[in-house]
């Protein structure tokens, strides 16, 4: 080969070059083991609920009450939501308008994970609609809810879904809930999982929905899932464990 | 921080073996996530472009080959932030958070823009932009992910072939969920039945077309810009066209819902649709959209005419 043909070794030298190369080999080499070890030694715990969700004092809801047959809803938790810690509970509001009507029943559906590397792999949006659901709207909605915070109100922002299902509209509003605060978001909830901080880590995704029969008006049941979550919230969070308890030990 | 040293052929030539002995690194540091990637890609049809991205990315490396030796410098230091960054994010997309697939192979595209830039300066990496567009569109969003984001086009999508296949005589078509079905005088059954996301991940087919159209030759930013407003209309008529195909086929050729054929079909017209769509898209975006006149004195800039 001649000599002009030769490439410089001298621009294999090139600070940048030999920086990114050495980075890149660095990567290659230690990379995933590093991650491993990572993961082995700073995973979070895991932590059990304070009270079951089968305690859950639904006598305490103001302006709902429980309905114990001839729902609409299937009250049977489902092993497809991979969890035990589940509740599935139909209520009626209270008042003229909407007591023994089984049509405007609705349904409060919490689940309780505490897998530190859970990849959330329920949301409503998605499972509803290969259920055979049509998502027609997805939009944010905003809670005011009371006793969940010393100071004062808590605006919680949760996530509505305009559904439809066999010829019925219907409306859901969900809302996760990790290690205290809440979020409307699956990506959030996963990137607190992983937040560093705590020791221990825990989420739910509690869930209202309702139909919104022909004739009845859709700002109603807006209102009804949203009033019924925020009865329900301030006494959920008495189930879930305290901040105090998710600190390393 | 780029040099604009004058390019030589040597330049090229120690570019080119800086660029493959970086990316080569860059493939063995993600070998599991290429496995995982290639896996997908093989395995699901609707990720299969995956397999035509180095193709679509070499073409338009030739294409553009004489613009990229013009533009070459001895790179850029910011290179190397690049691909700190994108090794940081890698990392930290599986420790602390638990972002193992999609969002941890993001990662790769701003490594192999920093690898470029550090061998090619900022103009090289502006243009292999196209090249990065692709790479981005090629790596495959994982189910979960792109259930949820898809939830919109393709309702809208499939709403759109339900009201036109039910004006066909004779069919009655109903949406549930992601669910088509039909029934009528030709009989009943489902449309598009078994497909996870009803080929909605052709969209990013359909998108990978239009990048490869739009920037096959060099072209004014403002055709680009209406290129790139275009894009998205391409890509949900394309599937639109392929599900109403799909679904004439699957009724009137008594094919059954669980034969191939109306989807190979459908899908095959379709992309070629996408293609013809995109052509005629740049065509009128030539027509409409003029290059600026050259001021008097000055080089005649490159014509920005059309060669598909």
């Amino acid at each position: 080969m001649a000599k002009k043909d030769l490439l410089p070794l001298g621009a294999f030298l090139s600070p940048p070059f030999v920086a990114c190369a050495l980075m890149l080999g660095g990567a290659a080499a230690g990379l995933q083991p590093a991650v491993k070890a990572l993961v082995r030694h700073y995973s979070k715990q895991s932590i059990s609920l304070r009270r079951p969700l089968d305690e859950f004092d639904a006598a305490r809801l103001a302006s709902f009450r429980v309905v114990t047959g001839g729902t609409a809803f299937d009250v049977a938790v489902s092993d497809d939501v991979g969890t035990d810690d589940a509740l599935r509970l139909v209520v009626e509001k209270k008042g003229a308008a909407t007591e023994g009507r089984r049509e405007l029943d609705t349904l409060l559906f919490v689940t309780y994970y505490n897998d530190p590397r859970d990849t959330i792999p329920h949301t409503p949006e998605v499972c509803y609609r290969q259920d055979g659901a049509t998502v027609n709207a997805i939009t944010p909605v905003y809670l005011d809810v009371d006793g969940i915070d010393p100071t004062g109100p808590k605006r919680i922002k949760a996530r509505l879904l305009d559904l439809e299902q066999a010829g019925l509209r219907e409306v859901l509003i969900y809302v996760f809930c990790s290690n205290g605060r809440f979020y409307d978001d699956r990506l959030w909830v996963r990137m607190a999982l992983g937040m560093p901080g705590d020791g221990y880590t825990y989420f739910s995704k509690i869930e209202v929905l309702t139909a919104c029969p022909p004739g009845e008006s859709f700002a109603d049941a807006v209102q009804r899932c949203k009033l019924l979550l925020r009865e329900a919230l301030p006494i959920l969070t008495e189930h879930f464990p305290a901040n105090d308890d998710l600190k390393r030990p | 921080m780029a040099n604009a040293a004058p390019p030589s052929a040597l330049n090229g030539r120690v570019a080119v073996w800086q660029l493959l002995i970086l990316l080569g690194v860059c493939l063995l540091a993600f070998r599991r996530s290429g496995e995982t990637i290639m896996r997908l890609a093989l395995n699901d049809g609707e990720s299969a472009h995956l397999l035509a991205a180095p193709f679509l990315i070499g073409l338009l490396v030739l294409r553009r080959r004489h613009e990229l030796k013009l533009q070459l410098s001895r790179g850029s230091n910011w290179g190397v932030a690049f691909v700190l960054a994108g090794l940081t994010a890698h990392a930290a997309a599986q420790w602390p958070f638990n972002f193992t697939g999609y969002p941890s192979w993001l990662t790769m595209v701003p490594i192999i823009a920093g690898i470029i830039l550090t061998v090619g300066g900022w103009r090289v990496l502006k243009l292999c932009g196209p090249m990065l567009l692709i790479l981005l569109l090629a790596i495959p969003i994982t189910p979960r992910h792109y259930a949820f984001l898809i939830i919109g086009p393709e309702t809208l999508t499939l709403r759109a072939v339900q009201v036109t296949l039910d004006l066909l005589p004779g069919v009655f078509v109903e949406l549930a969920g992601p669910e088509l079905s039909y029934f009528g005088s030709q009989g009943a059954g489902h449309i598009a039945l078994g497909e996870p996301h009803r080929g909605a991940s052709l969209f990013l087919a359909y998108l990978s077309i239009t990048v490869f159209v739009t920037f096959a030759s060099i072209r004014a930013p403002w055709q680009v810009a209406a290129m790139g407003f275009a894009a998205a209309p391409i890509a949900l008529i394309c599937n639109y066209s392929r599900l109403a195909m799909w679904g004439a086929v699957t009724i009137y050729g008594g094919a059954g819902p669980l034969s191939p054929y109306p989807r190979i079909i459908a899908t095959t017209l379709s992309l070629l649709g996408a293609w013809g769509l995109s052509v005629l898209g740049v065509l009128v975006a030539s027509k409409i959209v003029k290059p600026p006149q050259p001021r008097p004195g000055s080089r005649k800039p490159r014509p920005a005419e059309i060669s598909e």
